[in-house]
């Protein structure tokens, strides 16, 4: 329905104005009609929409441009081989906790066994972080295009058709340079992990093996090992096609502290004329969701980058900076507020009225998220903006000891009919005995033999990351009998979390707590 | 012979005349533009994945690849049964059962039956006989019952008319394609082959009292597997660890339905009394524990491997004879960890590898559950192989950790029809030293790879492969089988495993209870 939204509206656009008051006028459609002071007159059409006085910064939904979802409901990995060289490494980890038993089975299990449950879930913890667009989609056996979220992988915007490539795992060199570099061709963007690990480790090769891809659309995930030649050698090549483009480098600093011990030069990143976005990354190794990731990348721009970024370019780094980036492959922009753009909206509460919006938002928490809009549709937030943005199908959950609302099950979507109660449940089902769910799920899948796009087929998720040694008993359709799933991530970044951070003793991480008492 | 052609009073149940079911597809024919879909993914399958391509291009000096683009260049003017049955004849000259174009609905879960079954045996005299072994109580007339012998079909001598048919069906060895021939001299799965040309046979047969008469009997179309409302295939979509023989375990399923007694006609396809079933036999005065395994298409090795357990813990000691005739295939695992039930030691599995293609590598590199065969495919740009390093697709020891294992003497059972995951089996049987094998024919089925859906390779390389209209599809093989042990690196393709001793079936065999093959199987336990 077509809704206006009034309160001090951070635009993100080219002058990155800030409207107080302003109004955000939400079509039909799902996009923005347009974006004034709130004394201009309303647009045609809008005179007699709701209207919402929301009293708080009104934004646009936060960008995650790098997670894995189908992991996302595991606690923090607490793996004992720290410092890792690089991103093979850990895979092989075989002392408690190892790798398979903690994070490959536990979310093999799920993704056969509950995967609608998963996802939602996973959607709910990022929406709880004011997350609209995540990227990190899971293969499936048919495509999640968005329950809750836009899911980036999948999105078809604005044609129908997914413009966008992801790979988690290396690809082959040839097929780099003789397939996907030519589909680069300033219609697709290709989210790419590149050289995740040390510096001086093996993985940089990664680097030179993805020359042919150097060009507009690609988005280069971690980039840890690269040194600020790479990334001269990257826009350079970006900015030889075209002049006014730029390559855009994913920054999630939580999951590079936690696994390597350091982190992507961004400043010689950003020197070089790369667009920085930021990613939470994985829950085995990264935040809640990408409010969380800013504060990572806040203490560490502060304590060991001398305060390179400013505020607002941080908050850039989850909105208009991926928004930029996947304005290649998508028609209407994401993560800048103008007339045209996603009707993707984040209301949160100025709650340190004196500073400015930009470090508000960097310093917000859970708490502080009010309503959370989709493709213009209310999907969490305060009971009362809930209602008044028109959510139905509502479900309660309590979030950092507040009470929210939050509308899992779409009656429009035949393929997806859980609510957040039952989400819950799934989960629970495969927790309590994940032997008898893994069974259960693999006796539905033998017992079909129609097509996998059949709304009644069975939904499968596959992982996106490499198995460790799950791999000959994964084959025979069998999990270990003594396997256990952990119960789901919470939602929020609370004390056991912190607690585990302080465990690991990593020194860049151990601020992040100080953002959340 | 009597001078009138006799015909069946009644229609079989619970199907239709094979006119009005082609009638009702061509009703709807297959856009052009979807020919070219089907035939372009075709081609890529074969190309890039299909990891028998140069094994076959050798043995069958057949090229489905430049046939595939013929085909491209003439798709206008062919009509819906004869775009089908040129697409479906590209695999067929493949000789593998496993590698298949699948036509879209309405074909789908159903199949072309006669309502009978023939089976083939061979007299001390050498002399071949083709009984009529079962038949719809509903079919029986005019002498044409269960021992009935037929001596012509369609006018043509029974022998000869087997042998044509054999030539046109995909089994990969002779003896395969004989055995397939017969198979489908009445009873065709409509999903995985071309529906037959003609709509009725004329046979001449004797009767069991030795009278020579003429009947004619009409094609009829059943609905073969339907779940939720839909057509179904009998084997899963979504299955990475299967080495099947999808048509032959749809006409499993409907000879089940059909010809087995009422209370075992409607189980759960995947349900382990449709698989498997346990007795002691009494021969000689001696007790032998007798285990049938006639199909491995189940959800999981484990609980496959659990049930095998419980049921050879009452096999007597004096030895346990395990028949797999007939056995299509199905789960890997579950066949190498059934054989680990039956083996006081680990046993060794086959190898699986990948083709060293481009898109091989694709898939290899995405599916992290494959990434154990890229640094092998990728090397192969410098050692020129076709094929990766084999792995082992599972652990058997692993997945029957705690179970309780029959160590004593042990003989195994085959025929032509023993394929995939049954080939693997019996090869494991062989290689680990179980016991002999003693077959119906000297060869298995020979069906040597692990087979997944284009539906299953779609959700890993989606750059690829494409969409396919109406529920058509393809299976390919993509990951060869080779053996373990003495015959280490030997394919199973198109070879099978040679059986130890060979034991034709008789006519008490064929129309009895097998008293002279389990005999047979008895004395090599002794």
């Amino acid at each position: 329905m077509a809704l206006v939204l009034r309160g001090t509206v951070v635009t993100f656009d080219d002058e990155h104005r800030v409207l107080d008051p302003g109004a955000v006028y939400v079509g039909d459609d799902g996009r923005l009609a347009a974006v004034r002071s709130a004394g201009q007159a309303p647009p045609a059409g809008f005179s007699d929409a709701p209207r919402i006085d929301t009293e708080a910064m009104i934004l646009p939904g936060l960008i995650d441009l790098h997670n894995h979802l189908a992991y996302n409901t595991l606690p923090l990995w607490e793996a004992v081989g720290v410092p890792y060289a690089h991103h093979d490494r850990w895979v092989g980890e075989r002392h408690p906790p190892d790798y398979s038993t903690s994070v490959t089975w536990p979310a093999k299990v799920l993704g056969h066994a509950a995967p609608e449950a998963l996802v939602k879930y996973v959607e709910v913890k990022a929406l709880i972080g004011g997350t609209t667009a995540i990227q990190g989609a899971p293969r499936s056996t048919r495509p999640v295009d968005g329950w809750l979220l836009r899911i980036v992988d999948n999105e078809k915007l604005p044609t129908g058709t997914d413009m966008v490539m992801t790979a988690a795992l290396q690809l082959d060199a040839e097929e780099l340079r003789d397939t996907r570099a030519d589909k680069l061709d300033g219609t697709r963007v290709l989210i790419y992990h590149v050289a995740e690990g040390r510096r001086g480790s093996t993985v940089h090769d990664e680097f030179v093996e993805l020359g042919p891809c150097l060009k507009p659309g690609l988005i280069g995930v971690h980039g840890t090992a690269l040194t600020g030649a790479d990334f001269g050698t990257w826009q350079d090549a970006v900015a030889a096609i075209d002049a006014a483009a730029r390559g855009t480098v994913v920054w999630s600093p939580f999951s590079n502290y936690w696994l390597y011990h350091e982190t992507t030069s961004v400043v010689d990143a950003d020197r070089k004329g790369l667009r920085i976005a930021l990613g939470s990354d994985w829950s085995p190794s990264g935040t809640k969701h990408v409010l969380g990731e800013l504060k990572v990348a806040d203490a560490v721009n502060q304590l060991e980058m001398g305060g390179h970024f400013s505020d607002r370019e941080l908050c850039d780094m989850v909105t208009a900076n991926p928004g930029d980036a996947l304005a290649t492959a998508w028609g209407p922009q994401v993560g800048r507020l103008r007339r045209g753009s996603a009707a993707d909206l984040l209301v949160l509460d100025r709650h340190d009225p004196g500073r400015d919006v930009y470090r508000n938002l960097i310093n917000a928490t859970e708490r502080h998220v009010r309503l959370v809009l989709v493709r213009g549709r209310p999907f969490y937030g305060t009971p009362g903006l809930m209602t008044a943005a028109g959510a139905t199908h509502t479900d309660t959950l309590t979030v950092a000891g507040l009470k929210r609302r939050v509308a899992v099950r779409q009656p429009d979507r035949g393929d997806a009919t859980l609510d957040w109660p039952g989400v819950k449940r799934a989960l629970e089902r495969v927790r309590a005995d994940p032997v008898a769910a893994w069974r259960s799920a693999q006796d539905a899948l033998a017992d079909w033999g129609g097509p996998l796009d059949d709304p009644e087929a069975p939904l499968v998720l596959f992982g996106d990351m490499p198995e460790g040694d799950a791999g000959t008993f994964a084959a025979a359709a069998e999990v270990p009998q003594d396997l256990v799933v952990p119960r789901p991530d919470p939602l929020t970044h609370d004390a056991a979390y912190f607690a585990a951070v302080a465990r690991s003793g990593v020194p860049q991480l151990q601020h992040l707590a100080e953002y959340y008492t | 012979m009597s001078a009138t052609v006799a015909q069946p009073t009644h229609t079989l149940p619970d199907s239709i005349g094979l006119d009005a079911f082609l009638e009702r597809a061509a009703d709807d024919p297959l856009p052009l533009a979807d020919r070219h879909r089907l035939v372009a993914a075709a081609r890529v399958l074969l190309e890039e994945l299909y990891v028998h391509l140069p094994l076959k291009r050798a043995m069958h000096a057949t090229d489905p690849v430049q046939r595939l683009r013929l085909l491209e260049r003439r798709l206008r003017p062919l009509s819906e049964p004869q775009f089908h049955a040129e697409l479906a004849g590209v695999f067929q000259e493949l000789r593998d059962l496993h590698t298949g174009y699948q036509l879209p609905d309405p074909y789908r879960g159903h199949v072309a039956t006669l309502g009978f079954l023939v089976e083939r045996y061979v007299d001390p005299d050498g002399r071949p006989h083709h009984i009529v072994s079962k038949i719809d109580r509903s079919l029986a007339h005019a002498g044409f019952d269960v021992g009935a012998e037929l001596e012509t079909w369609n006018g043509v001598p029974i022998e000869r008319a087997i042998e044509r048919n054999a030539a046109a069906q995909a089994g990969s060895n002779p003896d395969a394609r004989l055995a397939r021939g017969l198979e489908s001299l009445t009873l065709r799965s409509l999903r995985t082959g071309p529906p037959p040309d003609e709509r009725w046979v004329l046979l001449t047969y004797r009767t069991r009292a030795g009278r020579r008469r003429e009947t004619r009997l009409p094609w009829r179309v059943r609905a073969a597997e339907w779940r939720a409302g839909r057509a179904q295939d009998p084997v899963p979509t979504l299955a990475t660890s299967l080495g099947i023989d999808a048509g032959n375990e749809a006409t499993r399923q409907i000879k089940r339905a059909l010809f087995a007694p009422p209370q075992a006609r409607r189980p759960s396809p995947r349900a382990f009394r449709g698989v498997v079933a346990y007795r002691t036999l009494r021969l000689r005065g001696r007790s032998y524990g007798y285990l049938r395994i006639f199909s491995f298409n189940v959800s999981g090795a484990r609980l496959f491997a659990e049930q095998l357990a419980r049921m050879v813990a009452r096999a007597p000691a004096e030895g346990l004879i395990v028949d797999i005739r007939g056995n299509p295939g199905g789960h890997v695992p579950a066949a190498e960890s059934a054989l680990q039930i039956l083996s006081g030691h680990p046993v060794v599995p086959v190898s699986f590898s990948l083709p060293t293609t481009r898109a091989a590598l694709t898939l290899a590199r995405s599916n992290p559950g494959f990434r154990v065969w890229s640094s092998s495919i990728r090397a192969a740009v410098e050692t020129g192989e076709v094929h990766s390093q084999g792995f082992p697709l599972t652990d058997p020891e692993a997945v029957t950790a705690g179970l309780p294992r029959y160590t004593g003497p042990k003989v195994l059972i085959t025929d032509a029809l023993s394929y995939s995951a049954a080939d693997v089996f019996a090869a494991g049987f062989q290689d680990n030293g179980l016991g002999p094998v003693l077959g119906t024919a000297w060869r298995t089925g020979a069906g040597g790879a692990n087979v997944w859906t284009h539906e299953l390779l779609r959700v890993w390389l989606p750059e690829l492969l494409g969409e396919l209209p109406r529920g058509a599809g393809f299976r390919v093989a993509l990951r060869r089988a080779t053996r373990a042990r003495g015959n280490v690196d030997v394919p199973l393709e198109d070879l099978g495993v040679r059986t130890d001793e060979l034991h034709e079936l008789t006519e008490r065999d064929v129309t009895g209870r097998n008293q002279d093959l389990l005999a047979a199987a008895a004395a090599l336990l002794s």
